[in-house]
């Protein structure tokens, strides 16, 4: 008896499991945000170690030859509020998850260059995906701007 | 142990005597005593007539036995015993475990595979609903394998900037 009363419990234990990845079940109110800044430039070949794993297809696409790592901050922010990030050459981003649905965060993002807004965007981040936001120049290079999300 | 009086009649000395259980010294007082009483005479020839009798029909019995088939009929019963209780029965005794095993097996492979080892396609990393800016240029693509999506814009007052970084 107490035999079939465990593998009963393994069933419904891998059962919720299962379920529970297909977010069917526990509704997600906040995530984490994290954003890295890399500096993308030609004037040497030097890769940030930390940045080898996720900027590997980036280099193919970009005609950089060295990437650093500026700074990397995280948020740990609750649906509706609000973060900012201060990133370089005075620019701000201010960030706010607006909902959290499947595999997906709809994250509200407004890029501020002194008081001036450069641009706002509304996007679909994948969990623990990526969204590289790039351009702006900076010292001798790029700034590229790595915005992941997990939850 | 002799017997202090041999014209006394002993039965259990008597009984001995017919066993072989006696020592020389009793042999000769019992032999010496049946010799002279009646009574004990008698009932030695009744117990050796009964004991002959008895060998008689053992011997009788144990000869009309066939023991090869007798042999034959234990050995096939205890193997019948030991297959039912060894083979068939034992399996599905043995089910009570091998059900609840194979079913648990089961959800976990099931579990790792729809999770693990079935990976879906990649889609976008991200997915831009609305952009807007006031920018010199944007550009929106993604990475050919993991489809990382990358926005690429050019500010309006940046001349740094370069357009064709990509």
């Amino acid at each position: 008896m107490r035999y079939r009363f465990r593998c009963l419990l393994v069933v419904v234990f891998l059962t919720l499991s299962w379920f529970g990845t297909a977010d069917s079940l526990l509704a997600q109110e906040s995530c984490r945000i994290s954003v890295d800044t890399i500096l993308a430039a030609r004037n040497d070949n030097v890769v940030d170690p930390k940045l080898k794993r996720h900027i590997g297809e980036l280099q193919s696409m970009f005609n950089y030859t060295s990437y650093r790592l500026l700074s990397s901050e995280s948020l740990n922010l609750s649906v509706g509020q609000s973060g900012m990030v201060s990133l370089p050459g005075d620019r701000r981003l201010k960030i706010t998850p607006q909902r959290i649905h499947g595999s997906r965060a709809d994250i509200a993002l407004l890029m501020m260059k002194q008081t001036r807004t450069v641009f706002e965007t509304q996007v679909q981040l994948l969990n623990r995906g990526n969204l590289f936001v790039g351009g702006p120049a900076y010292q001798n290079g790029n700034l590229i701007f790595k915005i992941s999300s997990a939850y | 142990m002799t017997h202090p009086d041999s014209n006394v009649c002993d039965e259990m000395l008597l009984d001995r005597y017919l066993d072989g259980d006696v020592d020389a010294g009793e042999r000769v007082q019992m032999e010496a005593h049946i010799a002279a009483c009646r009574q004990c005479r008698r009932q030695v020839a009744a117990l050796e007539a009964f004991s002959q009798n008895l060998n008689d029909r053992v011997q009788h019995a144990v000869d009309s036995v066939d023991f090869v088939a007798l042999e034959k009929q234990v050995l096939n019963k205890a193997l019948r015993q030991y297959r039912s209780r060894g083979g068939l029965s034992r399996f599905v005794a043995s089910l009570k475990y091998i059900i609840p095993a194979t079913v648990t097996a089961g959800l976990l492979l099931f579990f790792t595979y729809s999770n693990y080892v079935l990976k879906p396609p990649p889609v976008p990393s991200a997915i831009i609903n609305s952009f807007t800016g006031s920018m010199s240029s944007v550009m929106i693509f993604e990475t050919p394998e993991t489809r990382q999506t990358i926005l690429w814009y050019t500010e309006e007052t940046d001349v740094e900037s370069e357009p064709n970084a990509v």
